[in-house]
C-alpha cells in the first residue's frame, strides 16, 4: 500500500495474484520473499539464544546507567519525541480523517464515513473479523502455552526445533503464508477417493471459507502467547514443580495448581497480543477473503484502493475500538477469575 | 566429641522403636548413566545402602560425586538406569514420585510464590482430601514447631531465607511421609543461621523418628547431624560408617582427607598383629618408633601411610636442638585462633600440622623455636596408600 512507486516483491505477489490471476508467479514470487524472512528470523534466533544463556544463570542482565551528559541526552531525546509524535501524528490523523469529509481537501466535519461503513458491509466485516478473531485468540493463546511448555519442560532433544516449528507462523511473510493456504485449501484434500477435508479457503468452500482465515488468525498470533509462555516458564524453577510432585500432586495437577497460576500474566499478555494480531493481519487475509466473509483490514485496503480515505479511516478507529475493547474486557475477566482461586 | 556422637547413635536406635519398623530403605546396585552425558562415566556408579528406619544417613562428598542423583533417584525425579530402590520390602522404582511416600527439601526452598505461608504447608494434606479441621489443626501444630505462627499469611516474598526455609521444612514434615529427602537445604544460609538450623532439623528429625537422606559437601553439616555418613566419590560409596569411625578411621586417604584434615606421613610397615578390636602395625615415623591400629585391608606387603590429626599431634620443649633430625623439627609458622594455636612445624617427615587447643599464656612458640615432636600413637591410623 505505501510502496509508491517502487516494486517491492510482496506487492508483486499480490497484483500476480488478484490482477493477472496468475497464482504460479505469485507463488514464485513468494519463495522469493520467503528465503530473506526466514534468514534474518533465524539469526535473530540465534543471537537471542546466546543472549539467553546467560540471562537463565539468574544473574542480573545488565545493568541501568542514567546518561547524564546533555551532549547523549538531546540527541537522543530528540529521537524518541519524533518518533513518538510520528506515531501521535498517525493516530491523530485516523482519528481526524475519520470524521472529514476528504482530509486536506474539504474539511468539513462529517458523520457520512461512519454512516457508510456502519451500514452493510461495513458492520458485517466489523462483526466477521471480530467474531474470527474470538475464536482464534483462544486457541492461539492455549497452542502457544502448551508448546512453550513443551519447549520449556518436557522436551530435551530437539526443543530449539520445535521452537521455531511454532514460530514459523510470524518468520514466513504474511504474504507466502496467504497464497500458501489459498493453494492448499481451496480444493478438498483427497487420498485415493476418501475425501479427508473439504475446501477451506475460497468461496466455495464450508463456512464461506472462515475455517482458513481463522486458521491463519491461529498460526499468525501463536508465536505472541508462545513466546511469553516460555519467558514465563524459564523464571520458574524447576525445584517449584518437583516440591509439588513431591507433596503428592499428579503432574496435571501441579500444572493447574502451580505452573498454570505462575504463567497466568504471561498467558494474559499473550492472549491480548494474539487477538489484537489477528485483528490487524493484513497480508495472509487478503487472498483468501471471500465474497462471504469480509474481514476489516482488507476492506480498509480495498477501500484505500478505490481513494475513498475517509471511509478508510473510520474503519481503522472501529477497529482500534475494538481491539482495545475486547483487550480490557479480557483483563477484567482473568484477573476476576484469579482472586477467588486466591481465597481458598 | 566422642561422647556426643556415641550417644546421638544410640538414641537413634530408641526412636527406631517408636516409629515402628516403617521406613526402611534399600539401594541395590543403583546406577545412574545419563543419556547424552559428555563423560562415559556413569553419574552414579552402583550404591548399595541399607538404610535403617529412624535413620538420619548423610551423602557427603565433592560437587559432582553423584549425591544429587543418588538423592533425586530416591526421590523419583530420576529413573535408575540400573539397580533396585525399595522402601519396606515395597518396590519404589515403578512408583513415580508423587506415589512416593516421600517429601523432599529443595536447596532453593522451592516455596509456591502465590500462596501465602499456611497455604505452601497445607498444599499437601489438601491433595490427600483430608478435613478442612484436620488440615488446619496439623499445619498451626507444624507452623508452631518451626515458630513461624506468626507469619502464617505472608507471602513467600516478605521472608527471609531462615524463614523460607523454615516454611519448606515445614512443608514437608507435616506430610508425616516415611522419608525425608534433604538437598543442601542450608547452603543459601549465613554461616550462623546455617549452625542454628541443623541443631532445629536434628532435634525435630529425632522427635519424629523419619527416615532421612540428607546431601551436603559440608563435612561439619555431616558430623553434627548424621547418625551415619556415606563418603562418595566419583559415583561410588568411599565408606559408609559413623562419624567418629569416619573421623578416627578413614577407609582411604580421600576420606581422611575430606573429612577433617591430616597429616600424612610416608613410612613402611615393621611389624603387623591382629587383635580382637583390629590390627595393629609397628611404624617408624618421626625418628621414634610407634605402634599404631592399622585399616583391615593392610598385609605386612601393603605400602601405607600413616594418618595423624593435627590436634593428637603432641609438641616438647627442645631447648638443645640445633637442627631437624630425628623428633626434633622447627616451628615454620605459628597462628594463634584464641581457643586454639596451630603450627607448621618442619620435620624429617616433612611438614606437620599440629593444633594445641586452649594454649596457656606465654606458652605460644614463636617462628623458628625448635620442638620435639611426637604424636598420640592410638589415635594415629595406618592406612593404604592411595596410588
Ligand atoms: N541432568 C543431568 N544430565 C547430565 N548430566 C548430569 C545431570 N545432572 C548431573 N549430571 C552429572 O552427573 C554428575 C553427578 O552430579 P550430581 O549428582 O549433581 O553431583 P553432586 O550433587 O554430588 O554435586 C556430574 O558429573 C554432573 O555433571
Ligand atoms: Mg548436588
Amino acid at each position: 500500500m505505501i510502496g509508491g512507486d517502487f516494486t517491492v516483491l510482496s506487492s508483486r505477489a499480490y497484483i500476480a495474484i488478484t490482477g493477472e490471476y496468475d497464482v504460479a508467479s505469485g507463488a514464485a514470487y513468494s519463495l522469493v520473499l520467503l528465503l530473506p524472512g526466514l534468514l534474518v528470523f533465524l539469526v535473530q534466533r540465534y543471537w537471542a539464544e546466546r543472549r539467553s544463556v546467560v540471562s537463565v544463570t539468574g544473574k542480573p542482565s545488565g545493568n541501568i546507567t542514567l546518561l547524564r551528559s546533555p551532549l547523549a541526552r538531546i540527541p537522543l531525546l530528540t529521537v524518541v519525541l519524533a518518533i513518538t509524535a510520528l506515531i501521535v501524528a498517525i493516530y491523530v490523523t485516523v482519528f481526524v480523517g475519520a470524521f472529514t469529509a476528504i482530509l486536506g481537501v474539504n474539511n468539513t466535519f462529517t458523520l457520512a464515513n461512519y454512516r457508510y461503513v456502519l451500514s452493510g458491509i461495513g458492520s458485517d466485516a466489523m462483526f466477521t473479523t471480530t467474531i474470527l478473531a474470538l475464536i482464534a485468540t483462544p486457541v492461539a493463546g492455549v497452542l502457544g502455552m502448551i508448546l512453550a511448555w513443551l519447549v520449556v519442560r518436557k522436551v530435551r532433544r530437539g526443543r530449539g526445533a520445535l521452537d521455531f516449528l511454532g514460530m514459523l507462523g510470524l518468520a514466513v511473510p504474511g504474504t507466502v503464508l496467504g497464497i500458501g493456504y489459498a493453494l492448499a485449501f481451496n480444493k478438498p484434500f483427497i487420498i485415493g477417493n476418501i475425501q479427508l477435508l473439504p475446501a477451506l479457503a475460497g468461496g466455495g468452500a464450508i463456512f464461506g471459507g472462515a475455517l482458513a482465515i481463522v486458521m491463519v488468525y491461529v498460526i499468525r498470533s501463536m508465536p505472541s502467547g508462545q513466546r511469553s509462555g516460555i519467558a514465563a516458564l524459564q523464571q520458574i524453577d524447576p525445584a517449584i514443580d518437583e516440591a509439588s510432585t513431591s507433596l503428592g500432586a499428579s503432574g496435571l495437577r501441579t500444572f493447574r495448581s502451580i505452573t498454570l497460576p505462575l504463567i497466568r500474566p504471561a498467558l494474559l499478555s499473550g492472549l491480548t497480543y494474539a487477538f489484537a494480531r489477528a485483528m490487524t493481519t493484513l497480508s495472509p487475509i487478503i487472498f483468501i477473503t471471500t465474497p462471504q466473509t469480509k474481514i476489516m483490514t482488507s476492506q480498509i485496503l480495498s477501500e484505500v484502493d478505490s481513494g475513498r480515505f475517509g471511509n478508510a479511516f473510520a474503519y481503522c478507529t472501529i477497529l482500534i475500538a475494538i481491539v482495545l475493547g475486547v483487550i480490557g474486557l479480557m483483563n477484567l475477566l482473568i484477573r476476576d477469575r484469579r482472586t477467588p482461586a486466591r481465597v481458598n | 566429641m566422642a561422647t556426643t556422637t556415641s550417644t546421638s547413635t544410640s538414641t537413634s536406635s530408641g526412636t527406631t522403636a517408636q516409629a515402628g519398623p516403617s521406613g526402611s530403605l534399600h539401594l541395590d546396585n543403583l546406577v545412574k548413566q545419563y543419556p547424552g552425558g559428555a563423560s562415559t562415566e556413569p553419574a552414579v556408579a552402583g550404591i548399595d545402602l541399607d538404610i535403617r528406619p529412624g535413620e538420619f544417613l548423610t551423602l557427603l562428598g565433592p560437587s559432582g560425586c553423584g549425591k544429587t542423583t543418588t538423592l533425586r533417584m530416591i526421590a523419583g525425579f530420576e529413573t535408575p538406569s540400573h539397580g533396585s530402590l525399595t522402601l519396606d520390602g515395597e518396590d519404589m522404582v515403578a512408583l513415580t514420585p508423587d506415589k512416593r511416600p516421600m517429601a523432599m527439601v529443595f536447596q532453593s526452598y522451592a516455596l509456591f510464590p502465590h500462596m501465602s505461608v499456611f497455604d505452601n504447608v497445607a498444599y499437601g494434606l489438601r491433595l490427600q482430601k483430608l478435613p478442612k479441621k484436620r488440615v488446619q489443626e496439623e499445619v498451626d501444630f507444624a507452623l508452631a514447631s518451626m515458630s513461624l505462627t506468626k507469619l502464617a499469611d505472608r507471602a513467600p516474598n516478605q521472608l527471609s531465607g531462615g524463614q523460607q526455609q523454615r516454611v519448606a521444612l515445614a512443608r514437608a514434615m507435616v506430610m508425616k511421609p516415611k522419608v525425608l529427602l534433604f538437598d543442601e537445604p542450608l547452603s543459601n544460609l549465613d554461616a550462623k543461621l546455617r549452625v542454628q538450623m541443623r541443631t532445629e532439623i536434628r532435634a525435630l528429625q529425632h522427635k519424629l523418628g523419619i527416615t532421612s537422606v540428607y546431601v551436603t559437601h559440608d563435612q561439619d553439616e555431616a558430623m553434627s547431624l548424621s547418625d551415619r555418613i556415606v563418603v562418595m566419590r566419583q559415583g561410588r560409596i568411599e565408606q559408609v560408617a559413623t562419624p567418629e569411625i569416619v573421623y578416627r578411621k578413614p577407609a582411604s586417604v580421600f576420606v581422611a582427607d575430606f573429612i577433617g584434615r591430616a597429616n600424612f606421613l610416608d613410612t613402611s610397615i615393621g611389624h603387623l598383629t591382629l587383635h580382637a578390636d583390629g590390627a595393629r602395625a609397628t611404624v617408624r615415623a618421626l625418628g621414634t618408633n610407634y605402634t599404631v591400629p592399622a585399616h583391615d585391608g593392610i598385609d605386612a606387603s601393603s605400602q601405607v601411610c600413616l594418618m595423624v590429626r593435627p590436634e593428637s599431634v603432641v609438641l616438647a620443649p627442645a631447648p638443645d636442638a640445633r637442627e631437624v633430625s630425628g623428633d626434633e623439627g622447627r616451628v615454620l609458622k605459628s597462628v594463634f585462633y584464641g581457643a586454639w594455636v596451630e603450627y607448621e612445624i618442619e620435620t624429617v617427615d616433612g611438614n606437620v600440622t599440629a593444633v594445641i587447643y586452649d594454649p596457656a599464656p606465654g606458652d605460644i612458640l614463636d617462628h623458628g623455636t625448635f620442638v620435639r615432636v611426637s604424636f598420640e600413637q592410638d589415635r594415629a591410623w595406618l592406612l593404604p596408600a592411595e596410588d
